[in-house]
């Protein structure tokens, strides 16, 4: 079995919130730049608006004066030459008392001469148009005829942002109605009073705007620059921080574990240590004096030397006892199966449990710490079930699976909550499948138990086998 | 008289069956050896009657020495001579060929008797030996083959619906080793080998709707 907590750890939890938390960052803050640049475009517009309404609204108000005096006299000169479309009005040209030479000019006349001027001066580009032409040079582009064609009561406005001679402009018309001062010209054009006669139009360039909003524009990127930087820093150095946090408890929880199999290796070895110097030092110092005894001329002795060899045998049994329950001599002798076999003998003797032991036959390459750990661990379990399963007979089935070995001690007897008695505190029955479970899961194996009341009980114990040291490897 | 070869590989115990042996006027230590491979040696050049055998040694025991140095010189007589009473060990030294079995605490009359015996063509069991094999041979109680439990029903149930060791281990709660036991475990009751005739079993005797 691999250490699953690791795997879980490096796919977990702080590699996932990084990841989200710089999405949510970066997302948040393009969300805020579009934002930004957004409002910044709309006020550009207004802005732009706002000066074509000014300009068309000035030529609205020069035409109106000019309309209001039904046109003004100028003295005409090449660039204002006398209006050829004014030939049927009576008093297009006159001459003062003086002989000064006069042409009346009329307000849509005016109004292209201005703007002329203003598009000469400014780049403002001021068009006055119909859809019934007097002059061919009031012709509406394709654009102003859509606009001028598309006019309602209401909407008599329409803006829009083009390109003229590779620069950006806003373009603006707004509808004319024929008022008064107008029929005198245009009487001919069939258009009522408070009709739409035609349209005015400017175009205003946008660079001198583009001008004081790039430098905002510039700001607004800075600052979202600027700001994504610092965030993904920061969320840089927390995930850096809490990975360096994680890695070190994961170190520490793989030191905790090999300190956990030391200690329980280093239990069972020294239990083993001790078993092995009772039986060669004590157990053969007996043998020993016994055989030596047996060698004496005894005579009148006699009875003595037997009350000696009497005692001299109960502490051979006391030696023999101890040993046993540290680590059964014939667990390291023969191994874990024929260890078991002796197992069920006493259990039959002492507790007058039936055990029959199921071995796979297999090979189990085990150490000696770890087999004594199983073999000590089963006699424990069928101790319990000789307790308080309330049955006569139990099962032990050995077998190798996938270089584990796994043991389990089964028995129909009346069974136990086994998530209660895990999930609560450690009560004094559950205190040993605690401790069982951790010594397994301390050496890479695992302890499964399988009972709920009145169903028997089956309780498996796994140990790998793979990088196992062989001291003794029959089985 | 009888010549004989000590393997005992504790120094002190040996000395004790040297200092008895030679008292018997019938027996001569021929050699004496304190570990298997040197016990091996020195039975192929000297080729004793009797070999005294002690089990647990470090390095190769007193089982497996027992077994070469018969291969080689099936004629010696090996009376094994152990603190151990079970009778697992003692069948396993017998298995090997050994001829007699002794306790150490009981190896003053015990051993002579056994010498004697094995040389004599006879097999020889200490009392306490012969104890520990009558015994097991009277406790154990056989138990009748149980049906198969509940646990064991879901589990075969599961197998017949297909589903893996794992996926049953889920459906369960229990780990994918104890569904294993219980896989086993059925085998075994039910004598049948491998899956297919588990689920052939399980068909024909409608163990299937639980």
């Amino acid at each position: 079995m691999k250490p699953s907590y690791l795997k879980n750890h490096f796919r977990s939890p702080f590699v996932r919130n990084t990841i989200l938390a710089l999405s949510l960052w970066t997302v948040g803050l393009a969300g805020s730049l579009w934002w930004n640049k957004l409002t910044l475009q709309r006020q550009n517009l207004d802005l732009a608006k706002t000066a074509a309404l000014g300009s068309i609204n000035k030529d609205i108000a020069f035409r109106a004066w000019a309309a209001s005096h039904g046109g003004v006299y100028v003295t005409p000169d090449e660039n204002t030459p006398p209006n050829p479309y004014l030939v049927q009005v009576p008093d297009r040209d006159l001459v003062t008392t003086e002989g000064k030479r006069l042409t009346l000019i009329n307000p849509a006349y005016m109004l292209r001469l201005v703007m002329g001027a203003n598009a000469h001066l400014f780049g403002v580009k001021g068009h006055l148009t119909s859809l019934q032409l007097t002059n061919p040079l009031n012709q509406p582009d394709e654009w102003e005829q859509a606009a001028l064609e598309a006019f309602r009561p209401g909407a008599e406005e329409a803006t829009t942002v083009v390109e003229i001679d590779g620069k950006p402009h806003l373009r603006m018309i707004r509808a004319l109605p024929m008022e008064q001062g107008c029929l005198r010209c245009h009487a001919d054009t069939g258009v009522k009073l408070g009709q739409v006669r035609g349209g005015i139009s400017v175009a205003i360039p946008l660079e001198p705007i583009y001008a004081v909003s790039g430098a905002q524009d510039t700001n607004v990127n800075l600052f979202h620059g600027a700001a994504w930087l610092l965030g993904t820093g920061l969320i840089g150095l927390i995930a850096l921080g809490s990975k360096r946090e994680s890695a070190e408890r994961v170190r520490a929880e793989q030191a905790m574990r090999a300190l956990t199999t030391e200690l329980t290796m280093a239990e069972e070895r020294e239990r083993h240590a001790l078993a092995q110097d009772l039986h060669d030092n004590l157990g053969q110092l007996l043998a020993a004096v016994k055989i030596k005894l047996a060698t004496l001329d005894i005579g009148l002795l006699k009875s003595s030397v037997n009350e000696i060899e009497e005692l001299i045998d109960q502490a051979d049994r006391s030696v023999r006892m101890v040993r046993q329950q540290l680590s059964p001599q014939i667990l390291q002798s023969l191994g874990l199966g024929p260890a078991l076999e002796w197992l069920a003998d006493e259990m039959e003797r002492r507790y007058g449990l039936s055990v029959q032991i199921h071995d796979d036959s297999e090979p189990k390459l085990l150490d000696a710490a770890r087999r004594t750990m199983v073999f000590r661990t089963v006699r424990e379990l069928l101790i319990n079930v000789a307790k308080h399963a309330q049955v006569k007979s139990a099962e032990v089935t050995c077998l190798v699976e996938d270089c584990r070995l796994i043991v389990a001690v089964s028995d129909e007897g009346c069974g136990f909550d086994a998530a209660g008695i895990l999930g609560t505190l450690p009560v004094a029955g559950a205190f040993g499948l605690f401790s069982i479970r951790e010594r397994f899961a301390s050496i890479g194996g695992g302890m499964d138990i399988d009972s709920a009341p009145g169903e028997g009980s089956t309780i498996t114990l796994t140990v790998p086998l793979a990088a196992i040291t062989e001291e003794h490897s029959r089985s | 008289m009888i010549r004989l070869m000590l393997v005992e590989d504790h120094t002190i115990v040996r000395e004790a069956l040297r200092d008895m042996l030679e008292k018997e006027p019938d027996v001569r230590i021929v050699a004496e050896a304190g570990d298997g491979e040197s016990a091996l040696r020195l039975a192929r050049e000297i080729a004793p009657e009797v070999v005294v055998m002690d089990i647990s040694m470090s390095g190769l025991d007193g089982i497996q020495t027992t077994r070469r140095l018969l291969a080689a010189n099936p004629a010696i007589k090996v009376l094994a001579l152990s603190t151990y009473r079970d009778r697992h060990v003692i069948q396993q030294i017998l298995d090997a060929g050994a001829a007699g079995y002794v306790v150490k605490s009981a190896a003053g009359a015990e051993l002579r008797r056994g010498i004697r015996a094995v040389v004599e063509g006879r097999s020889y069991l200490c009392p306490e030996a012969a104890a520990a094999v009558a015994d097991g041979l009277r406790n154990r109680t056989q138990v009748p083959e149980q049906a198969l439990s509940r646990r064991e029903r879901q589990v075969l149930a599961l197998i017949v619906e297909g589903k893996t060791s794992s996926d049953i281990a889920d459906s369960l709660r229990i780990a994918q080793s104890t569904v294993e036991v219980h896989r086993r475990n059925m085998m075994r009751k039910l004598q049948v080998h491998g899956i297919a005739n588990l689920i052939k079993y399980a068909i024909r005797e409608r163990l299937t709707p639980l």
